[in-house]
């Protein structure tokens, strides 16, 4: 077993996997061009079988173009991609049969019924037609929707249309699941759901999971890897101890005022900060400095300090300092 | 791998059918446009409407199986359905295939029709019934292909429709259904040559009225052929669609 190390262009150890045999997705030099525009550039990856692999990157990053390139979906304008040691191009029928995908948006056919689309993706998969009903009522049953199932597609409700996409990708017990922001708009109790069923298939089935997502919360709940993207190159890849690693020292204080906070005033007194509504979140490796930043700053534009805490180090915290660090 | 390619062809098919049989602008220009054509030039040209209804029903097999294969079409990309099929175990020919399918079977169903209503108002006779199970099955081919792969060919989906009319409609006039083709100004009569209503119009003449201006054999010759033409270009604009 050999281990590679890589090195990314900030200079970050990226511990990239192991050459063995259970590596189900590799990418090597993925890139990918609309036109003139670089959406993917020059990334490289793998991921082992069983893995919950968690893909996060800001609005435009270069997360649904990855995930198109992987599944087929989009053409590769550079770089190749392997899964089950297949290339994704050439045996494009192999891979698709194995694998399913929720794309970023909820589309099944809207003058067909849920059935009758979950029918569809069955028998196009070849799924044994004895089980499909009992297979399809009771993903529905899961999700409370099993008196949906004779109404089209077209009139169910944003969150109910999420839930038939994912349960199509599931139809035909794929080893490789691709999610792109599966749970956008669901509810919370609905994304626990979807949650607890994918840990079940990652944990129980060994299925292997591609995720992205905007909701740290739920990278961090059910990744046990991650990598992270900005304008097309991947920044980081490993997991969440190692993305806390690289920021060693940071502390978060987090103070609420009694009045909202304004950004641009903020900027002036701290370099790595959030505000959410009333509260003003500082991140950094010196807590005195950052306690007199904040007396100064409270002092200089008259507010006043409701709360003050420290906290810990949250994925999202991690998230927007990385990509700080790679706007430099 | 073959049978998964045939079971998915017919799954797309019948999901096609399914979905978009009875949808306003499938039955609009596939079923009632080429009847109230019938009805009238049998009001209106009783004497000669059994000379036309060769011409009709091409007509008629042309918007059905073009109105069916366009309809699917146009609603998927609109609606970016499209994509499932490239999520599917399927090849671009066989989602090709699949689209074909439907607007070909589609083609067979409204010429059927046309067919049962003629039976009871136009007295007209079928020469060869080899010739007119030729003629119905290549046209409705070659009709499907072409529908797909011009409703593949319009960047903005929304407007398949218009850009279809906008070329089917001439091409009545100029296929020889209502004016034979040797009396056609040159630039039509060349227009003519390139249309492939104008040869399954030819083999209707042959089968109805046992005349054929191009000849049968060439005309089912050249009609297979843009049937096969219009169907690897639209595997090729599959392809290309998907970005």
């Amino acid at each position: 077993m050999v281990k590679i190390l890589l090195y990314n262009k900030v200079g970050y150890s990226q511990e990239e996997g192991f050459i063995m045999s259970n590596e189900i997705i590799i990418a090597r030099n993925l890139t990918k061009k609309y036109g003139t525009v670089l959406a993917v550039n020059n990334i490289s990856f793998k991921i082992r079988k069983g893995d919950f692999f968690g893909f996060l990157g800001p609005n435009g990053a270069g997360k649904t173009s990855t995930v198109k390139m992987l599944t087929g979906l989009t053409s590769i304008s550079a770089g190749e991609v392997k899964i089950f040691d297949k290339d994704v191009v050439k045996d494009a029928k192999f891979i698709k049969k194995r694998i399913g995908v929720v794309e970023d948006t909820s589309n099944l056919f809207p003058d067909l019924t849920v059935y009758e689309n979950l029918l569809f993706k069955a028998k196009a998969f070849g799924v044994n037609y004895r089980i499909i009903r009992e297979k399809i009522m009771n993903y529905l049953e899961m999700f409370n929707l099993s008196d949906k199932v004779k109404s089209k597609f077209l009139n169910l409700s944003r969150g109910q249309k999420r839930i038939v996409s994912i349960v199509s990708s599931l139809i035909h017990s794929p080893e490789v699941l691709f999610l792109d922001e599966p749970t956008l708009g669901l509810d919370i109790n609905v994304r626990n759901k979807v949650h607890q069923l994918l840990l079940q298939l990652n944990k129980q089935e060994k299925v292997t999971i591609f995720l992205t997502s905007h909701y740290f919360e739920e990278v961090e709940k059910l990744c046990n890897r991650i990598a992270v993207i900005n304008k097309g190159s991947l920044i980081f890849d490993g997991n969440i101890d190692k993305l806390k690693a690289l920021f060693p020292g940071d502390k978060v204080i987090s103070v609420e005022l009694t009045t909202p906070i304004d950004e641009v005033r903020a900027s002036k007194y701290f370099t790595h900060f959030k505000i959410e509504k009333n509260k003003l979140f500082i991140t950094g490796d010196d807590v005195t400095l950052i306690i007199e930043g904040i007396n100064r700053f409270v002092k200089d534009n008259k507010l006043k300090i409701k709360e003050i805490n420290t906290e810990g180090n949250k994925l999202e915290d991690l998230f927007l300092r990385l990509l700080k660090d790679d706007e430099r | 791998m073959m049978k998964d390619e045939i079971r998915n062809i017919t799954v797309i098919t019948l999901k096609d059918l399914k979905a978009y049989y009875f949808k306003p602008a499938t039955i609009s220009w596939g079923i009632l446009f080429p009847v109230v054509f019938i009805l009238i030039f049998s009001l209106k040209n009783s004497a000669n409407i059994s000379t036309l209804i060769g011409g009709l029903i091409s007509m008629s097999i042309f918007f059905g199986s073009t109105s069916m294969t366009t309809t699917s079409i146009m609603l998927e990309r609109r609606t970016n359905v499209f994509d499932i099929y490239y999520t599917l175990p399927i090849s671009y020919f066989g989602i090709a295939a699949g689209k074909v399918l439907s607007g070909f079977l589609f083609g067979i169903f409204t010429s059927l029709i046309m067919l049962v209503i003629s039976i009871f108002i136009i007295d007209f006779k079928i020469y060869s019934v080899l010739y007119f199970i030729l003629w119905i099955l290549v046209s409705s081919f070659a009709f499907s292909s072409f529908g797909v792969f011009m409703s593949l060919l319009v960047k903005e989906a929304y407007d398949a429709m218009i850009y279809m009319n906008l070329i089917r409609l001439p091409l009545i006039f100029i296929s020889g259904i209502f004016l034979p083709i040797r009396e056609l100004p040159t630039i039509l009569r060349l227009l003519a040559y390139i249309s492939p209503l104008t040869y399954s119009v030819d083999m209707a003449d042959k089968v109805f009225l046992n005349k054929s201006f191009i000849g049968m054999n060439f005309s089912l010759l050249i009609l297979t052929l843009f049937g096969v033409i219009f169907y690897v270009l639209s595997r090729y604009r599959i392809e290309h669609i998907r970005g």
